[in-house]
């Protein structure tokens, strides 16, 4: 296997808390690698760790098969793309982008900077916005000003922390695509960091699940999303609805007027209380028989049901998640 | 309503003009007639107060105003750029070490100023020890020069270098600065190419703070200087008491106050968002 990043047993306790709690990762190289979680579950801290801004109370981080733990953060050759961006609001689009080649390649001619940096932003379509200052470009051009200034150093890794949050929702969904699009064209290993499962689940190729300092999964999204192997994941990656004892998501719930007579359906009666319309579906909410709580997506378009009719759900037991980790 | 506004203002109105425009233009009458025979002003109205000024004499002077306040501005940024930044990165005891900035404003600037003379004179307390130690045989001339007036200045003056800084750099984001480290710039180039460009503006302001009192600053140059170092101040203040000749002592703060507006506006035009 060829591992670019790894964390072994890394740790990070604050005076009050461990905001990462003993995590290991191997990370492939040219992988799109996202780190999920809510906030405050330690995903920025790990970042921070393997940026070097902070220092890990135990553990290692290997670089490419090298520790860079005693490394200050100008010596690693990773690259960082941060939550506001933290361009240099002094400096032009065009010195932003080569304020790293400046420091990090002495040797370089003027004309061999300007080279790289013209590259960077033909790539990032930031051609005649040079002379402008990061106060005078929108978000969009803010954010790809931010990933061409880290990409134009080739980085071994690029760490990019919540890349997206700042823009606007209509502008996060294009610059996701273009996310994906940037990183299979350069082909370097990008560790995303955010608390939106949509953008983890869309962007990567593994995906790790944070919680409360520790991993709790790693595995590709469709992994994560249909074998989550604790109560959390499951929770945290879409809604799940816990009937019998075992989690069902809510795309895997049926629901007739009448009980279904197939034997390898298990059945459950209840009420409905109402429904939530959400454009692509449906979301009926129903009462089961025990006063347990149930979601069920349905197409809108095929039935419809209204407050207080009695309903059965079902579903097939392979539609059971494997939740199997005692985390809760 | 508009008469109410009106009230409030008027407290406002009168101090100005009452306290600072009546005097200012009693000040720019004075400079304008002749001196009296016993002290005070007459009549004929003359130039000549202006043109005084221009003697070698005078210019030396205001020569020496100029320098010694540019050297203690220069030591105040010294001084308080790193200062300032200790301050603002400090976390949670900010506070406590900004009041300590401020501390020496709570003891009346004379009192600070004789307590340097007796530090600094032959029989004083670094003098003394100097000797004790057997470091010198003699005092060394601590007191009643250049130095010790700019020592003095640049003591009294470093809160209102240390403040302005302060307020920039405080402001300043921490993740610019992880984001120089990160693209490979090392802490002192960090500082150079981050955080001295961002902090400009509270440079010009602290500078300006510190510069324009240091001009006209005579307790400190009559103390610490003992008549020997003679600025502006001294220069006006000698008018008005021993020399007793008030037109010439209202032309030469005419020309201070001259000076000041000259050079606030060539800050002002290089620094629009400042002033």
């Amino acid at each position: 296997m060829n591992t670019v990043l790894e964390l072994r047993s890394l740790t990070k306790q604050y005076p009050d808390q461990r905001a990462v709690d003993g995590i290991s990762l191997a990370i492939e190289r040219g992988e799109f690698f996202s780190l999920l979680g809510p906030s405050g579950c330690g995903k920025t801290t790990t970042l921070r760790l393997v940026a070097g801004f902070e220092e890990p109370t135990e553990g290692d981080i290997l670089l490419n098969g090298h520790s860079v733990v005693a490394l200050p953060p100008f010596r690693r050759n990773v690259g960082t793309v941060f939550q506001n961006y933290a361009l240099f609001p002094h400096l032009t689009v065009f010195e932003n982008v080569a304020f790293g080649l400046r420091r990090r390649r002495p040797n370089e001619t003027v004309d061999q900077i300007r080279q790289k940096v013209d590259r960077a932003l033909a790539l990032m379509q930031l051609r005649g916005k040079e002379k402008r200052r990061p106060s005078e470009i929108s978000g969009g051009e803010k954010q790809r000003v931010a990933l061409a200034r880290s990409l134009v150093l080739e980085p071994q890794v690029l760490l990019l922390d919540e890349p997206l949050s700042a823009l606007d929702p209509k502008l996060r969904k294009q610059m996701r695509i273009e996310l994906k699009e940037l990183q299979r064209r350069v082909g370097i290993t990008f560790l995303f960091i955010t608390h939106d499962e949509e953008e983890a689940l869309s962007l990567s190729d593994r995906m790790a699940v944070m919680n409360k300092g520790v991993i709790e999964q790693v595995g590709t999204p469709r992994e994560v999303y249909s074998t989550p192997t604790t109560r959390f994941v499951a929770e945290f990656l879409g809604g799940v609805n816990w009937l019998n004892g075992v989690g069902i998501r809510p795309e895997a719930v049926r629901m007739s007027r009448t009980k279904p007579r197939d034997d390898d359906r298990r059945s459950i009666e209840g009420v409905v209380n109402g429904s939530t319309f959400l454009g692509h579906c449906v979301h009926v909410h129903a009462t089961l028989a025990s006063g347990i709580p149930c979601v069920v997506e349905i197409d809108d378009r095929m039935t419809s049901f209204s407050p207080g009719e009695a309903i059965h759900v079902w579903w097939h037991p392979a539609d059971e998640l494997p939740i199997t980790g005692t985390r809760q | 309503m508009q008469r109410l506004r009106a009230w409030f203002l008027a407290p406002g109105y009168l101090v100005t003009v009452g306290l600072f425009a009546v005097p200012m233009l009693i000040v720019c009458a004075y400079s304008l007639l002749s001196r009296g025979p016993y002290g005070g002003v007459t009549t004929p109205w003359t130039l000549e107060n202006y043109l005084r000024v221009f003697d070698p004499l005078y210019l030396t002077i205001l020569w020496r105003s100029v320098w010694i306040s540019a050297v203690s501005t220069a030591f105040c940024l010294l001084l308080g750029f790193p200062l300032a930044l200790f301050v603002a990165r400090a976390g949670k005891r900010r506070t406590l070490f900004l009041n300590l900035v401020m501390l020496p404003f709570w003891t009346s600037f004379l009192i600070r100023t004789y307590a340097w003379m007796f530090l600094l004179r032959d029989t004083g307390l670094i003098n003394t020890v100097l000797q004790a130690l057997h470091l010198t045989g003699a005092p060394l001339p601590l007191l009643f020069n250049n130095g010790a007036v700019i020592l003095g200045l640049v003591y009294g003056y470093l809160p209102f270098m240390v403040l302005p800084l302060y307020a920039t750099l405080e402001k300043l984001d921490p993740a610019l600065l992880d984001a120089a480290q990160d693209l490979g710039a090392s802490p002192w180039v960090t500082l150079w190419t981050v955080i001295v460009p961002l902090s400009k503006t509270g440079m010009m302001a602290g500078c300006l703070l510190v510069f324009i009192p240091c001009l006209g600053a005579y307790l400190t140059p009559d103390l610490l200087g003992g008549g020997k170092t003679v600025m502006i101040g001294n220069l006006v203040q000698n008018q008005f008491t021993t020399a007793r000749d008030w037109p010439f002592g209202s032309a030469v703060s005419l020309l201070l106050l001259i000076l000041v507006l000259g050079l606030l506006r060539l800050v002002a035009r290089k620094e629009e968002n400042l002033l």
